[in-house]
């Protein structure tokens, strides 16, 4: 609904402070930015997970615009969160992406650099070039934001995992090869 | 390729379930196999997952008659790669027990650190034709360019190799692609 504007950052179960700091630290720029992109934005949610942040900048700003700011660890109520957000801002994880994706929702994905093996920016690049999202490293979050056309993003199709099951039958034995 | 089934033939199932992701993707493949074909389930877990046997119980009906068991888990984030070898042989040396008994028809995997050393074990005893079994690895969706490490080693263990971005295959030849299964 075009009433309750609300933007979700998620960072899955990781610790992603290089996400959060610098949204923290940018935080009058960041809401400047979601404020064009989005309109009026009344409500800001952090489902931050491991990592170790006070947001203290963004909750003060948010108090200020008279934005309704939440970070939780966790929270059992994210699918209707993740419903009632007008934009996500999530980390490179498979489940975090496919679930936002499956509720249509406009997504912005940040790949954290710090990881090791960083296998992750694969499928954030595969997604994009698909034109199921944007995505970026913390350093670009603000520029993405601002410059990418989230209405030009197509829905995506869920996938239909019958495939599967009809290989599975297949190579096992349960359909006549013939 | 495959033996064809007798009508009403079922196979005992073996899926290994691994932390968070792995999880929710199995229960995904799960959710469309039919379990005519495929039961009893056993669901085998790393000894320190404490999710994702709340979440089998959670989202199929068949929890109450499936088995629950553990085994050693291979490798914890940021383990060294010495210690790694140490639990990982921990785990093959139980899994190695455990899998007789089981005795299953099919090994359904998709990919954490605890399925290797139950695709190991289940080989080992194919090798010696104790064990009859086919092993499903199905690679997961985050892997487009590459296989993950299990995927690297199941690819050459496992009877058939499910991948879900199609550029795998010309690495992997060996590989089906049916399309996103996520």
């Amino acid at each position: 609904a075009a009433a309750a504007m609300a933007c979700l950052v998620t960072v899955g179960s990781t610790k992603f402070e290089a996400l959060t700091q610098h949204l923290d630290d940018n935080a009058s720029e960041f809401l400047d930015i979601l404020e064009k992109e989005l309109g009026t934005v009344k409500k800001l949610y952090f489902q931050y997970g491991k990592t170790t942040q006070n947001f203290d900048t963004l909750r003060k700003l948010c108090k200020e615009r008279k934005v309704q700011f939440e970070a939780f660890e966790f929270t059992p109520k994210f699918k209707e969160i993740l419903a009632a957000s007008s934009l996500v801002i999530s980390h490179a994880g498979a489940g975090s992406i496919t679930e936002t994706l499956h509720l249509k929702k406009p997504l912005l994905v940040v790949v954290n650099e710090t990881l090791m093996d960083n296998h992750q920016i694969e499928l954030a690049e595969a997604m994009c070039s698909e034109g199921y999202l944007f995505w970026t490293n913390v350093k670009g979050v603000l520029e993405k934001l601002s410059t990418s056309n989230f209405r030009k993003l197509k829905p995506y199709p869920k996938p239909d995992a019958k495939a599967f099951a009809v290989l599975l039958d297949k190579e096992l034995g349960f359909v006549d090869e013939t | 390729k495959s033996e064809k089934r007798r009508s009403g033939e079922k196979l005992n199932t073996l899926v290994v379930l691994g932390s968070g992701g792995h999880t929710s993707e199995m229960m995904t493949l799960l959710s469309h196999m039919d379990s005519k074909n495929y039961s009893p389930i056993t669901y085998m877990v790393a000894d320190t997952d404490r999710h994702s046997v709340t979440k089998v119980k959670l989202l199929r009906d068949d929890a109450k008659t499936s088995r629950f068991v553990t085994i050693p888990r291979s490798r914890e984030v940021h383990m060294s790669w010495g210690l790694t070898v140490l639990m990982t042989i921990k785990a093959l040396v139980a899994c190695i027990a455990k899998i007789p008994t089981l005795a299953p028809d099919l090994i359904l995997v998709n990919g954490p650190g605890t399925c290797i050393p139950v695709v190991l074990a289940a080989w080992f005893w194919k090798f010696f034709g104790l064990v009859q079994c086919r092993i499903v690895f199905v690679e997961s969706f985050c892997r487009v360019k590459s296989l993950s490490m299990s995927g690297k080693i199941a690819y050459f263990l496992s009877d058939t190799f499910i991948v879900q971005w199609p550029m795998l295959l010309e690495r992997y030849p060996k590989a089906k692609y049916v399309g996103k299964l996520c």
